[in-house]
Formats: C-alpha cells, sequence, structure tokens
C-alpha cells in the first residue's frame, strides 16, 4: 500500500480501538502519520 | 484557519476496498475486538533484545515478531539467505512447517526485518484462513492484514509515497 492507504487503514484501525489520539501514532513516518490524522478525522464525521 | 473539512488523499475505490476488506481480514484473522490487541511499537519496550546482525539476534527477532502475529512458534523456521538475483518466495511449506526465507543483506536494519516478517506471517495467517492466492489483490491485501494484526508501523515506514506495491 502507499502512504494514503495505510494512513486510512490506520484511520479505520484507531476507530476501531476507540482512539481519537493514538499514542502509536508518533511512530509513523511524517507523511503517514499526517494521513492518518486526516482519516481519524475523516471518520469521526 | 481555524476550521477545515477532513478530507480523504484515496480514491473512492481504494477507500471501498479497504472498507470491505477491513471487516472480512478482522474475521478471517480471528481478531475480535481490536481494541483488545496491542499496536507494536518500534520500541525498546516491544523489543528488550539487542540488536545486532548476528543469527542469535535475528532468531530472537524473529521469535519476538512469531509472537506478536500469534503464530504458533513451532510451526515456522527462518531460512537466512545469500542475496538472490531473484526475490526469494514469502514462504516455503517443508512437511508440517514453513520456512520463512529472508536475505541476509536485509538485516541491517532491524525495522526492515520486522517488516519483512510480518508480511510473511500475515500471509500464513491468511493461507490458514484460506485465502485464494489467486486474487489480484493479494500484495496489498497482506499490507492491510499486517494493520489489522498491530504490526503495519513496520511496512508503512517502509512504503513508498504513491504508487501501490
Amino acid at each position: 500500500m502507499n502512504w494514503p492507504m495505510y494512513g486510512y487503514a490506520f484511520g479505520k484501525l484507531a476507530k476501531a480501538r476507540g482512539e481519537t489520539k493514538p499514542a502509536w501514532i508518533k511512530h509513523l513516518r511524517e507523511d503517514t502519520k499526517i494521513f492518518t490524522r486526516e482519516a481519524i478525522k475523516w471518520l469521526s464525521k | 484557519m481555524l476550521f477545515t473539512k477532513a478530507r480523504l488523499h484515496i480514491k473512492p475505490e481504494i477507500r471501498e476496498w479497504i472498507d470491505e476488506q477491513w471487516p472480512w481480514l478482522v474475521e478471517k484473522l480471528n481478531m475480535g475486538d481490536l481494541a483488545e490487541h496491542l499496536v507494536i511499537e518500534p520500541t525498546d519496550e516491544f523489543f528488550p533484545d539487542k540488536w545486532e546482525a548476528s543469527r542469535e539476534a535475528v532468531q530472537n527477532l524473529f521469535g519476538t515478531v512469531v509472537e506478536y502475529a500469534e503464530v504458533e512458534r513451532e510451526r515456522v523456521l527462518l531460512g537466512l539467505l545469500e542475496p538472490q538475483e531473484e526475490m526469494p518466495p514469502a514462504l516455503v511449506k517443508q512437511d508440517d512447517k514453513y520456512l520463512l526465507p529472508v536475505e541476509i543483506s536485509e538485516l541491517r536494519d532491524p525495522t526492515v526485518v520486522v517488516a519483512i516478517l510480518s508480511r510473511k506471517l500475515a500471509l500464513l495467517r491468511l493461507l490458514d484462513a484460506g485465502l485464494d492466492l489467486k486474487r489480484d489483490d493479494l500484495p496489498l491485501l497482506m499490507d492491510l492484514a499486517c494493520v489489522v494484526m498491530g504490526l503495519g508501523i513496520f511496512n508503512a515506514n517502509a512504503a513508498v509515497p504513491q504508487v501501490p506495491r
């Protein structure tokens, strides 16, 4: 998968775990982290 | 701007593919409630053994990743190979076990080793679940399975910007 796909997948993981600011996100490379934050926000709509 | 609309950076058909595969993977991998599983991080807490490019250190790391992937340790063997012209197979069936081949040139970075092993172990768990190996989306499915299994950080950090692998 590419970075945006990983971002969405991690967004789904966070949602499934009931996390809005998951601690593990800090270990992602910066670009994937941005896509993940966007996905978490989008999925919480 | 204080308020911005959240937007996704993937095409709708890609989002639909992930949305379709996600519950299928959760069920097939028998994950249940994902909140009850760890998300594995590249830290000393999760990988306390000292890393060096030695057989002992690689075997220790292998054992740790196998445990996190929730695969029975006695079912899998690590196979260290000299660099090959062609990429080695993901898994090699040997009697009642699976050999996971890894080229020794990959041992420079332990996070890459974890990414490689995670993907192979995800494939093994998908095989156990009856996955059709002829699926066109198999490489993407293996990546997504790593995320579902809590091992996705390592593969994500080794991923490319735009072109799906």
